[in-house]
């Protein structure tokens, strides 16, 4: 046999082949292929972005951080925040300035990041400042991912204010009267929320207690079971 | 490809030939191989899957969305034996912020084990569970509030309620059926028995709008096995998961999946 015809037989049996193949395939509704192509469209788009914030400098990377502390982004959702953690050059002190200058909630991703960086930088500002910083960031939330979840994990803010020590009490003890909900965000964490209907008074007697000494502090799933913990304190 | 054509194919290839027609003869049999290995196998549904949700838009925040999503088994749908005695429920998630045109995570830790492409599998170690199998408590049994398991001719219902997403936010979800004991006659243990695609939006009013549901498409089945890899790296290192409060034993780091495959 000669290669061309070995050739020509074989392309002859790839076809058929390629074609039971095809009808094979499930056939795809438009509406699969209009999600697959949003789906791809997404992960093009998400590696764009993450490639723009790592080709940043670190001055223009606060700059973004600064913004999106603002608006009250955790630190694991603001793509400043997780390009800059993973750097060793990073300014502490243009963070420092940041979290003297502003001294509210507006301050909390550099603050957490500067904790994070450089814990001695992070030492050297006011214990009032930290506390308020924190505390400020906490009664602003909208919803807590930032802080975690009383009674089964705290993500980094949390536990930078369990650490702020006594300055952080008097604002505490004031959110202790506000029983707006504190939602979480999510799934399952969601379906916790829910039946905890955690509010932020709930997260405030969870702060003060363990802060107070009580280290296995838990709050009790009953709202009514809270509020009898909650109401001795505010007297 | 059928078995005959491929064996035809094999032997064809082994008989001595000229240098050219040899390299050919290769070179189109591996576009074969890989052709028809990716463009012939439709993702696996061995049953049925039935899916209930309604958006709750009139609650704070609008978009809470009570849902369940169920399977059963029928081995005969797909060509195969197995008699399953459970079957339980793995699903992997993602969250994709439009504004911001990134990736969304509800925690810190759960970064860690999310996959190049945004997808994560959807347990909570931080809240005690081990096990990356949706609702199953670390011993061994499953909460039916999150996963009533199934078996053949029963459904294996998972149970979910995501909300408090912002707005201008997409949420995506692939539940994967899969077979966690069978009798010996069976041996279908960590078989993967289907798969149902479904997701919703979070409009830039904050409101949630209606459930997209579909059976999951040829690709979802690799991205879930990216999914189960970045969860099966990230589970030793997990450090201790449970005890305290979480209501669940305490274990000393999330459990990895066994190697999971179609049935």
């Amino acid at each position: 046999m000669k290669p061309q015809t070995a050739i020509g037989m074989i392309s002859i049996l790839a076809c058929l082949c390629a074609a039971g193949c095809s009808k094979a395939k499930r056939e795809e509704t438009p509406e699969q292929t209009q999600l697959k192509t949003q789906l791809d469209q997404q992960e093009k788009q998400a590696a764009q972005t993450a490639q723009t914030y790592h080709a940043m400098d670190n001055a223009a990377l606060i700059g973004k951080l600064q913004e999106q502390s603002a608006r009250k982004r955790e630190p694991f959702n603001s793509l400043a925040y997780r390009e800059l953690v993973t750097r060793k050059d990073v300014d502490s002190k243009a963070l420092a300035s940041i979290v003297n200058e502003k001294k509210n909630g507006d301050a909390i991703l550099p603050l957490l990041l500067l904790k994070k960086l450089d814990e001695k930088s992070y030492m050297q500002i006011p214990a009032a400042v930290r506390s308020n910083v924190l505390t400020d960031a906490l009664e602003q939330s909208k919803t807590f991912n930032m802080w975690g979840i009383p009674n089964f994990y705290l993500e980094d803010a949390s536990n930078a204010l369990l650490e702020s020590g006594q300055s952080a009490y008097p604002n505490l003890r004031r959110m202790l009267s506000e029983t707006r909900p504190a939602p979480v965000y999510g799934s399952k964490a969601y379906m916790v929320y829910m039946r905890y209907q955690f509010r932020l008074c709930d997260y405030a007697l969870f702060y003060l207690k363990r802060m107070q000494g009580d280290a296995n502090f838990t709050l009790p799933v009953s709202v009514a079971d809270r509020d009898a913990l909650i109401k001795p304190m505010l007297k | 490809m059928p078995a005959n054509i491929r064996h035809r194919t094999l032997a064809t290839t082994s008989t001595p030939r000229p240098l050219l027609l040899k390299l050919a003869g290769l070179a189109v049999l591996a576009c074969l191989v890989s052709g028809c290995l990716t463009a012939c196998q439709p993702t696996l549904e061995c049953g049925n899957w039935t899916f209930t949700g309604t958006p709750n838009t009139s609650a704070s925040p609008k978009d809470s969305f009570p849902l369940s999503s169920s399977f059963v088994f029928n081995p005969a749908n797909c060509g195969k034996q197995c008699q399953c005695t459970t079957d339980a429920m793995i699903q992997m998630v993602r969250v994709y912020d439009v504004d911001e045109q990134m990736f969304l995570a509800g925690e810190g830790e759960s970064t860690e084990w999310s996959d190049a492409n945004g997808w994560m599998i959807d347990q909570q170690p931080l809240i005690g569970w081990a096990s990356g199998y949706y609702g199953q408590n670390n011993d061994g049994t499953f909460d039916p509030t999150y996963n009533v398991v199934g078996s053949n001719g029963t459904p294996n219902t998972l149970n979910d309620a995501p909300g408090g997403w912002g707005p201008s936010t997409i949420f995506y979800a692939v539940d994967v059926a899969v077979c966690v004991n069978s009798d010996r006659q069976g041996g279908c243990d960590n078989r993967i028995l289907g798969y149902y695609f479904w997701s919703w939006v979070v409009d830039s009013n904050g409101v949630g709008q209606k459930f997209i549901i579909a059976p999951a498409w040829k690709d979802l089945d690799t991205e879930f096995q990216s999914a189960v890899a970045a969860w099966n790296k990230w589970a030793p290192t997990s450090g201790p998961v449970g005890g305290g409060s979480t209501g669940q034993i305490s274990e000393p780091h999330a459990f990895p999946f066994p190697t999971l495959s179609d049935l």
